[in-house]
C-alpha cells in the first residue's frame, strides 16, 4: 500500500511538472528565398524571440549585415549599432510563427479568438480540415480560411478573398521536435496574382527553445542605439 | 417519393465530391517551386559556404550568380510589397481599421499608389461605418431614455 502511494505521488509530481513547462523563447537560423516579376530576394540570418519581451529580432547576414526588430508598433532597421530606419506598424508579433509555436497555437494559426469563427471540421484522407469564416463585420474584407492539420501539426492554410477566390496558400513541412515543441523546417508560400503564382520559401534550422545563452540577443532598447 | 430519394442521393454524392475537393486544394507543384527558385538556392549555398559575404561584395566582384538575378537589396519593405499588401493584410483593411496611420503604413511599405488609394478608401469607409454606428447608438440611447418611466 505504501509503495502504491509513493509511486502515485511521484507520477502526479512529474505530470504536473511536464504540464507546467513554459516555452518562452526561441531562436534559429532562417533563410527566405522569393521571386516576383520585378526582383529576386534572398535573406539569411538568425531570429530571436522571447514571449516575455515581445520583440522579434532578425539578425541578417545577407544581403547585408543589418538587424530588423519588431517591437510594439515599431519596425526598426539597425546597421552598425545605429537605428537607420523606423516604420510604424500594427503589433502583429502575437501572430508570428514564433509566438504561435511557443503558445501552442500554430495548429489553428491563432484564428481561435480572432475575428474568425470555426464553421466546420472534417476529416479527409489523412488530414483534418477546418473551415474558418470571418465575423459578420468583416465579411466584406476577408474571405474564408481553410486549415489542414496532420497529427495536430499545421500543414496547410488557404486564404480566400471575399469573392471566394484563392489568394494565398501556405504549406508547413519538415517538422522537427525541439524540447517538446514542433517547429516546421520549411514554409512554402504561394501568392496568386493576376493568374500567376509567386513563390516564397522560408527555411528554419538549428532551432533552440528556452536557450539561456546569448541572453542579450532577445532584448532590444532603442535608446541603446545611435539615431 | 422516388424523386425525393433521387434528390437526396444526388445531394449526398455532390457533398462527397465537394468535400473531397477540399483535401485536393492542399497541394502544390513542388517541381515548379524548386525550378523557379533554383538559382536562389544555388546562391544560398554559395553564401553559406562563404560566411560574411554580402550582396554588395558579390556585386562589386561582378559575381555571375547575382548578375543574372535582379536582386533586391532593400528587403526592409518586404519582398512582395509591390504585389502583396503589408503583412498580408488587405490595403483596404489597413485604412479602414487603422485610419490615417493605416494609409501611411501602406504608402511607406507598399510604395504603390493603387494600394494607397485602397487604404484611403478603407479609411473613408471606416469613418462612415463608425459614424453610422455612433448615430444608431445615440438614437437607441435617446429612445430608451424617452420611453423609460420612473
Amino acid at each position: 500500500m505504501k509503495n502504491i502511494f509513493i509511486i502515485t505521488f511521484f507520477l502526479v509530481l512529474t505530470t504536473k511538472g511536464a504540464s507546467a513547462q513554459n516555452f518562452y523563447r526561441i531562436t534559429g537560423d532562417f533563410s527566405i528565398k522569393g521571386k516576383s516579376e520585378k526582383s529576386s530576394q534572398l535573406v539569411i540570418g538568425r531570429f530571436y524571440y522571447d514571449k516575455n519581451q515581445g520583440k522579434i529580432i532578425h539578425e541578417n547576414s545577407f544581403p547585408e549585415k543589418e538587424t530588423w526588430v519588431t517591437s510594439d508598433t515599431n519596425l526598426y532597421k539597425v546597421v552598425n549599432n545605429a537605428i537607420v530606419q523606423r516604420q510604424t506598424i500594427p503589433n502583429f508579433n502575437s501572430f508570428s510563427i514564433y509566438h504561435l509555436v511557443l503558445s501552442n497555437k500554430l495548429s489553428n494559426f491563432g484564428l481561435e479568438g480572432s475575428v474568425f469563427t470555426l464553421e466546420n471540421v472534417e476529416k479527409e484522407k489523412d488530414m483534418v480540415i477546418s473551415t474558418w469564416i470571418p465575423n459578420a463585420k468583416f465579411k466584406n474584407l476577408y474571405g474564408k480560411v481553410l486549415l489542414s492539420t496532420k497529427n495536430n501539426n499545421l500543414i496547410g492554410i488557404i486564404f480566400y478573398n471575399p469573392e471566394g477566390k484563392i489568394v494565398k496558400k501556405q504549406f508547413f513541412e519538415e517538422y522537427g521536435l525541439y524540447n517538446g515543441i514542433a517547429f516546421p523546417g520549411k514554409v512554402i508560400e504561394i501568392v496568386f496574382v493576376n493568374d500567376k503564382e509567386i513563390y516564397q520559401v522560408t527555411t528554419y534550422k538549428n532551432i533552440l527553445v528556452n536557450d539561456t545563452r546569448e541572453d542579450y540577443k532577445y532584448y532590444f532598447n532603442p535608446s541603446d542605439y545611435k539615431h | 417519393m422516388k424523386k425525393l430519394l433521387l434528390v437526396a442521393v444526388a445531394s449526398f454524392c455532390l457533398s462527397v465530391v465537394m468535400k473531397a475537393n477540399n483535401a485536393d486544394l492542399f497541394s502544390y507543384d513542388k517541381n515548379a517551386v524548386n525550378t523557379e527558385l533554383s538559382d536562389l538556392q544555388t546562391l544560398e549555398e554559395y553564401v553559406n559556404s562563404n560566411p560574411g559575404v554580402t550582396l554588395t561584395d558579390l556585386q562589386l566582384n561582378s559575381n555571375q550568380l547575382v548578375s543574372e538575378l535582379n536582386m533586391d537589396a532593400n528587403t526592409f519593405g518586404g519582398l512582395l510589397a509591390s504585389f502583396e499588401p503589408p503583412l498580408g493584410v488587405p490595403s483596404f483593411v489597413w485604412g479602414c481599421v487603422f485610419g490615417v496611420a493605416g494609409i501611411a503604413i501602406v504608402y511607406f511599405v507598399a510604395d504603390d499608389k493603387e494600394e494607397t488609394k485602397k487604404a484611403f478608401k478603407g479609411c473613408v469607409v471606416g469613418a462612415l461605418v463608425y459614424t453610422v454606428f455612433y448615430v444608431v447608438y445615440v438614437v437607441a440611447i435617446v429612445s430608451t431614455a424617452s420611453t423609460t418611466t420612473y
